[in-house]
């Protein structure tokens, strides 16, 4: 395949970029793992039930519009297709679906491959009953399912809109437990007059807090030492409260959630720079004003900083834009519109420094504990691709891009180092797990088979 | 006597070594599906034995018409008529659309209760369909007698320019960076480990993953060198245009005798069902059994001849090599003769009928072949035992309003995308399968 643009990932960027590059009478093929469009926050909004689109909020009704247009667009879409391999130079992107794997060979790229939530590495989190809150969010869209008396715990805007969309769906949570310590609402408020520029996002969270509160949902403010208790599956949330007492709230289900962070797999295999963000506490990927990260490759949306998703859509617009050539100025001022809530939000819900205790679990597929990697990082591994080789820490089937925040954190604490110089692994093809047919049939050689450098 | 000339294409000199998709032929089924793949991103080659447009899709009468529609069809066409509505823009040219509506007279009760039949469907559509009484052909058609007792009006009913569309098309296409090779003809498919690896041109081999068989009135024959049956016949019908009428009507009329579409150029397009002729040739008797529902539906407007035709394509060769000149570098071009006396009998009752076009000259006569399938629906689809293989042609007479359409959905079948409509009504296996064949619309029903 030949594009003008090829495009990753089917969220608000993506979706926003192929609606804009089509208009602009480019070709543009957009390439997502995912069944339907719509990324993470409009998942199935094109295809569920009115219902249930309507129980999951505005926002997500919104996405409707959004892929309704994208279908109308007549923009090539492999969905179900893993980009699995992506070159820079010239530009390549592998791509794996049920036919198998194809090669395209774009003029230019956009990645819009958004974020991932922040691992939780706390005791018991890999019991099963215990989900991310994306992941119960995830059911809720795709099938409807709603767990009943499930506990929400951890910081961040999207623990709010869950309980409310479940409690709209007729399962309120049993109890929402929000980790932020006590004065971080006093000293967030310093952001508050940016905010203000454009308070939707803010009136809207006020919204969803009064909601969760009305429907009789047991809140707890300020709790710390978040610990789930079971033997063979979750039955348990266990925490100290403001007050210093312990609190053990019974639960089959636990949802925790500490925030979302770029998606950094794509750019880390593109070996574009990346700067560590202090105020979201996490890795940004470089880009010039002009979204590009590199020669004909543009990045748009969460996957280059958090943003939301009226600031990713917009994002993805003007990387089409930008491409196709015609006026920026309009867009680039609705993105500043749609991120003036955010430095507000990143002081109110940074996930601050505690890490976990050694004996817990980070890396989940390969079963590493935080004291392991903690001992790597003393015993000599300065990153956290030292920790990786030593410890398999990263190696699993979800090559690192569940724990890989974790692992940099730890290893920089041990050493007593900044994120910066810590790093963080050196991500290689493929990007995720592919049946040996795929890549035995692969249009072109295996790419990234070099020895990996020391 | 060749037909109206299609606007140039340029057509590249050198092909591709590989691409994604073959789409073989350059008529408007050809060139929407060339068009939609590449604006998708998938590399494409599109091949035309003689110029785009060149046969049936720039021959045809120019209707995009929503009425008188299979309902099998009516998905298809719906979409079609709204990317018809887009195209201009899309292609940043004109093809000449219009809604100006297509009125279908009728002259006694039995016409009527014939075409009130296709309201409910429209309806069902929300497509403006009413039954316009004589006052109101009156204001449409001014000066127009002949008897019409009324007529079945459907303003989404439109026009396009058969010489424009398709090349405007393919023109679009090649800017989004389609291969447009005109005057190379595709001699046969090239299958390796029961796939479709490439084709075989008359300029060389080229490989690909999947080849879209979009060769009109040709695809029988090509289909047949590959050991695929496709039922398929040809019917010829003739038109001629007209100098230009001045006030002349918009909307697009439909008589019984006669039918006349106002082209760009201000003349208009006549013709009528009653021109259609079935020429006989050994395919008629190898189909017979297959198209006798149609011909029993239908006869009545067709007449039968056995002309030379019938010994010329005796003689094709039904087989052949890779390396071998084909039936298709041999007719770059098909051409029938029009059949004067037929049409000129149809415009004498339009003239008789309409003072307005008394004394205005014929421009040109020509004549186009149709390719008619038994049901007079379009195969538009997969072969099951030749992955990589997808049929888009059959559209029997009725296939340049669908063009948009079914280039979508042949694109769609084409890189193994969702369809967009679901294709189970325009598959090839339903004339093998035991489905009973039943011809709705028909040919010439129209
Ligand atoms: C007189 C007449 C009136 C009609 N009126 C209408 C109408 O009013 N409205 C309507 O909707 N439809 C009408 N039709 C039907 C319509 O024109 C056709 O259905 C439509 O144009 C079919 O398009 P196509 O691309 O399938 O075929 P074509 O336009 O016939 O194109 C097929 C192309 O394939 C090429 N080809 C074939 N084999 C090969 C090969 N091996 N290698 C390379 N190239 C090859 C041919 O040269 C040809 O150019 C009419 C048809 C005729 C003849």
């Amino acid at each position: 395949m030949t594009p003008d643009l090829a495009i990753i990932g089917a969220g608000p960027a993506g979706l926003g970029a192929a609606i804009e590059a089509r208009a602009a009478g480019l070709s543009v093929v957009l390439v997502d793992d995912q069944p339907e469009p719509g990324g993470q926050i409009w998942r199935g909004a094109g295809t569920v039930p009115k219902a249930r689109r309507q129980l999951m909020g505005p926002d997500y009704a919104k996405g409707r519009a959004v892929i309704d247009a994208f279908h109308a667009s007549g923009a090539g879409y492999l969905p179900g297709h893993v980009a699995w391999n992506i070159e820079a130079e010239p530009l390549a992107i592998d791509c794996a679906g049920p036919g198998g794997s194809r090669r395209i060979l774009p003029r230019a790229l956009l990645l819009a491959t958004g974020a991932v939530e922040r691992p939780v590495p706390v005791p018991g989190w890999t019991l099963p009953g215990v989900q991310t809150a994306g992941g119960l969010q995830i059911l809720m869209k795709a099938s409807g399912l709603a767990a009943e008396g499930a506990v929400l715990a951890g910081a961040g805007p999207l623990l709010w809109l869950l309980a409310a969309q479940m409690a709209a769906a007729g399962a309120p949570p049993l109890a929402v437990v929000e980790t932020l310590p006590r004065g971080r609402y006093l000293g967030a408020v310093r952001a508050l007059p940016g905010a203000m520029r454009a308070p939707g996002p803010l009136a809207k969270g006020l919204g969803l807090i009064a909601r969760v509160l009305r429907a009789g949902v047991q809140v707890h403010r300020g709790a710390a030492a978040l610990r789930i208790d079971g033997t063979d599956r979750a039955e348990a949330l266990c925490f100290r409260d403001a007050s210093g007492r312990d609190r053990r709230l019974e639960a089959q289900t636990v949802g925790l959630h500490m925030g979302v962070v770029p998606n950094q797999q794509a750019t880390r295999l593109l070996r574009i720079g990346h700067d560590w963000d202090e105020a979201q506490a996490a890795f940004l990927p470089r880009r010039d004003g002009d979204l590009r990260l590199a020669p004909g490759i543009l990045m748009a949306g969460d996957g280059a900083g958090i943003g939301g998703a009226d600031a990713a859509y917009l994002e993805g617009r003007l990387a089409a834009r930008l491409l196709a050539g015609g006026e920026t100025g309009g867009l680039r001022r609705g993105i500043a519109r749609a991120r003036a809530a955010r430095p507000f939000l990143d002081r109110l819900y940074h996930p601050g420094a505690a890490l976990p205790g050694d004996e817990t679990v980070v890396c989940r597929c390969e079963n590493v504990t935080a004291g392991a990697i903690r001992r790597a990082a003393r015993d000599g591994a300065i990153g956290p691709n030292q920790a990786k080789f030593l410890l398999r820490a990263g190696m699993g089937p979800c090559q690192g891009r569940t724990c890989g925040p974790a692992v940099a954190a730890l290893v920089a604490e041990a050493r007593g180092q900044g994120m910066q110089e810590t790093g963080y692994f050196r991500i290689r093809p493929p990007l995720k797990p592919l049946p040996l047919s795929v890549i035995a049939s692969a249009e072109l050689p295996l790419p990234g088979t070099q020895a990996a450098p020391p | 006597m060749p037909g109206p000339t299609p606007d140039p294409v340029p057509s590249a000199e050198t092909l591709p070594a590989r691409v994604d998709t073959v789409v073989i032929g350059g008529g408007i089924i050809g060139c929407c599906t060339a068009l939609e793949l590449a604006e998708r991103g998938f590399s494409v080659l599109l091949c035309e034995k003689g110029h785009i447009g060149g046969e049936q899709s720039s021959r045809n009468w120019g209707w995009v018409r929503l009425t008188h529609r299979d309902p099998r069809e009516m998905e298809l066409m719906v979409e079609s008529a709204r990317l018809w509505q887009q195209l201009d823009r899309r292609v940043g040219a004109e093809t000449g659309y219009r809604r100006c509506g297509i009125a279908f007279g009728f002259r006694d009760e039995a016409g009527r209760a014939d075409l009130e039949q296709w309201l409910p469907s429209l309806r069902d559509y929300q497509l403006p369909a009413s039954v316009a009484s004589p006052a109101e052909l009156a204001d449409l058609f001014p000066g127009m007698e002949g008897g019409l007792q009324g007529a079945l009006l459907n303003r989404a009913d439109g026009r396009a320019e058969p010489q424009k569309a398709a090349p405007a098309v393919a023109r679009a296409a090649q800017a989004l960076g389609a291969t447009v090779a005109a005057g190379c003809a595709v001699r046969s498919l090239d299958i390796s480990a029961g796939r479709v690896s490439g084709v075989f041109t008359e300029k060389g081999r080229v490989a690909c993953d999947s080849v879209v068989v979009a060769g009109g009135a040709w695809s029988r024959l090509f289909l047949g060198n590959a050991g695929v049956e496709l039922p398929q016949l040809r019917l010829r019908n003739t038109v001629l245009r007209t100098a230009a009428v001045p006030d002349g009507p918009e909307t697009t009329i439909k008589h019984p005798d006669f039918t006349a579409r106002r082209r760009a150029d201000g003349g208009y397009t006549v013709a009528s069902v009653l021109a259609n002729r079935f020429e006989l040739t050994p395919d008629s008797f190898r189909l017979f059994m297959k198209f006798l529902p149609a011909l029993r539906n239908e006869w009545r407007t067709i007449s039968f001849s056995v002309g030379h035709g019938f010994v010329e394509a005796a003689r094709e060769p039904r087989r052949w090599g890779a390396d071998q000149v084909t039936p298709f570098e041999r007719c770059r071009v098909l051409d029938p003769d029009p059949d004067r006396k037929a049409i000129d009998k149809v415009y004498a009752s339009l003239q008789r009928a309409w003072p307005a076009f008394r004394g205005v000259p014929v421009e040109q006569y020509w004549a186009g072949m149709i390719d008619v399938t038994p049901d007079a629906v379009s195969v538009i689809s997969k072969v099951e035992q030749m992955p990589g293989l997808v049929i888009a042609t059959g559209f029997s007479g009725h296939g340049f309003g669908l063009g948009p359409g079914a280039g979508k959905l042949a694109a769609d079948l084409a890189s193994d995308a969702r369809p967009f409509t679901d294709p189970a009504n325009f598959r090839l296996t339903r004339f093998s399968d035991g489905t009973p064949i039943r011809p709705i619309s028909g040919v010439a029903r129209r």
